[in-house]
């Protein structure tokens, strides 16, 4: 990647998710995206756990919201841009349709999430709301988090995919 | 119960003019570190300082020739730590001993709380009150116009996803389920079907989920008293819930604390209350209810 095709310009806020404990990301993304942004050069955001930040309503998100209505680019590293948009709503800090970009650690691998997030590639925040069409990923991710005991073990028969 | 009235702390990273940077791979272990402590952390470069808030209690970095002097917004001290030399957990251990009484939450270590909550997709919802009058632990409540609102976040059961189960719109998400489109995966017409399915078998076994319930831990009740082992009349309680649980999807956890009949009974009355109060006032607002159409006292 070219200096230039990762640099994000002044008007571009970057914000990281962790996502603690339901291991519904996977370790190894989240860990690559993190080192990604870290080596990038960049100033960003990063929270342990957008979930608990928006239940908390932190001021924050309203400034993040503030800032793409002002203008600028919010580009945010979490999961499906419907629950992204979903818990800033629930903050009483809903995100306006245009300045947001948000990428979905949850389906894309890390390369793509950075390219998102790094030089804005529209592939990949297009590519972050399609539905998995992919049901192996799914079923990996399952089994990932059954492994893990983190989330219940039996998955009740006839459940929504 | 969870307190989710403070934020969570902040520590910005510094690394602007004045302060040495960290490598690429020393800076991203001691974000990781941080965040999985539960902090929340602002790399500030050159030209993007971070503004200090209220949230903001610490600045680290590898600063050159002393640390600056640094005010939160609210002109609150905020203390500043050279962490030059030292190991990410070093830096932690720092921060976490400037942190003094400040709470955090480790979200899923220990016995901290675990954000699991529902979370509405608002492009969906219709506001038709179902999930208001179906939750036990006041997890929903409705704004000023008399629209839904996730009002108490912290009451909802961990790893419960019931209530996405009655909502006929698919509007209801827990971000961090495993499968779409609960989880906040888009929503196909064959979900919408699936959903309808789901809240036709709860229909199935008795219209209401938890009147349902009501009966069965009833009968379980009952049971139990002639039982005259515990264990085999607890036994006879999942096995009867079972059913339930798999329709909906409620971990046996949530069913085995559920309050006393009465106590649903009581609850389960006051949520439609509230409900066909929004309601009303929805329909107020929109000049079409009843509370429109009367003349006023
Ligand atoms: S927003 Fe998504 S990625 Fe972040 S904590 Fe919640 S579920 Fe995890
Ligand atoms: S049941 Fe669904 S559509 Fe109805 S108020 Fe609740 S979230 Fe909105």
């Amino acid at each position: 990647m070219s200096d230039d095709a990762t640099r994000t310009g002044p008007a571009v806020r970057m914000l990281y998710c962790r996502c603690a404990f339901a291991q519904v990301v996977p370790a190894d993304v989240k860990g690559a995206v993190l080192e990604g942004l870290a080596g990038s050069g960049q100033g960003f955001e990063a929270v342990a756990d957008l979930c608990d930040m928006a239940a908390r309503r932190d001021p924050h998100l309203a400034d993040l919201a503030a800032l793409a209505k002002g203008g600028a680019t919010l580009r945010i590293a979490a999961c499906w841009p419907r629950a992204v948009r979903g818990l800033f709503h629930l903050a009483d800090s809903p995100l306006g349709d245009a300045g947001v970009e948000i990428l979905n650690m949850r389906t894309l691998p890390a390369e793509r999430v950075l390219a998102g997030m790094l030089s804005g590639d529209p592939g990949a925040v297009a590519e972050s709301a399609a539905g998995r069409d992919d049901a192996a990923a799914e079923q990996a991710a399952a089994g990932r988090i059954a492994a893990l005991g983190q989330l219940p073990q039996s998955t009740p028969e006839g459940e929504t995919r | 119960m969870t307190t989710l009235a403070t934020r969570q702390p902040r520590v910005v990273l510094y690394e602007g003019s004045g302060a040495e940077p960290l490598a690429g791979p020393e800076r991203a272990e001691l974000v990781a570190s941080l965040l999985d402590r539960g902090y929340s952390v602002t790399l500030a470069h050159e030209g993007a300082a971070a503004a200090a808030d209220e949230a903001t209690f610490v600045v680290v970095g590898r600063f050159v020739g002393g640390a600056p002097l640094v005010t939160a917004a609210d002109a609150t001290k905020v203390e500043v730590h050279d962490c030059t030399g030292r190991t990410p957990a070093e830096v932690v251990g720092l921060v976490d001993g400037a942190r003094a009484d400040r709470p955090l939450n480790t979200p899923g270590a220990g016995d901290s709380w675990k954000p699991w909550f529902p979370v509405i997709d608002p492009v969906r919802c219709t506001n038709c009150m179902q999930c208001l009058s179906f939750c036990l632990f006041d997890v929903y409540g409705v704004d000023a116009d008399h629209r839904l609102r996730v009002e108490n976040p912290s009451n909802c059961k961990v790893n419960c996803p019931a209530c996405s189960r009655v909502c006929p719109d698919v509007a209801i998400m827990f971000p961090k389920y495993h499968a779409g489109p609960i989880d906040g995966a888009p929503v196909s017409q064959t979900d919408v079907g699936r959903e309808k399915m789901k809240i036709d078998i709860s229909a199935l076994l008795g219209g209401d989920l938890y009147a349902r319930l009501r009966e069965r831990s009833a009968e379980a009740k009952n049971r139990f008293s002639r039982e005259r082992s515990a264990d085999q009349a607890l036994a006879e309680r999942r096995r009867c819930l079972t059913k339930l649980a798999d329709a909906a999807a409620i971990p046996r956890e949530v069913l085995d604390a559920l309050p006393s009949p009465e106590e649903i009974q009581r609850k389960s009355a006051e949520a439609a209350k509230r409900a066909a109060a929004a309601l009303a006032g929805q329909a107020a607002a929109e000049g079409t209810g009843p509370a429109a159409s009367s003349p006023s006292a």
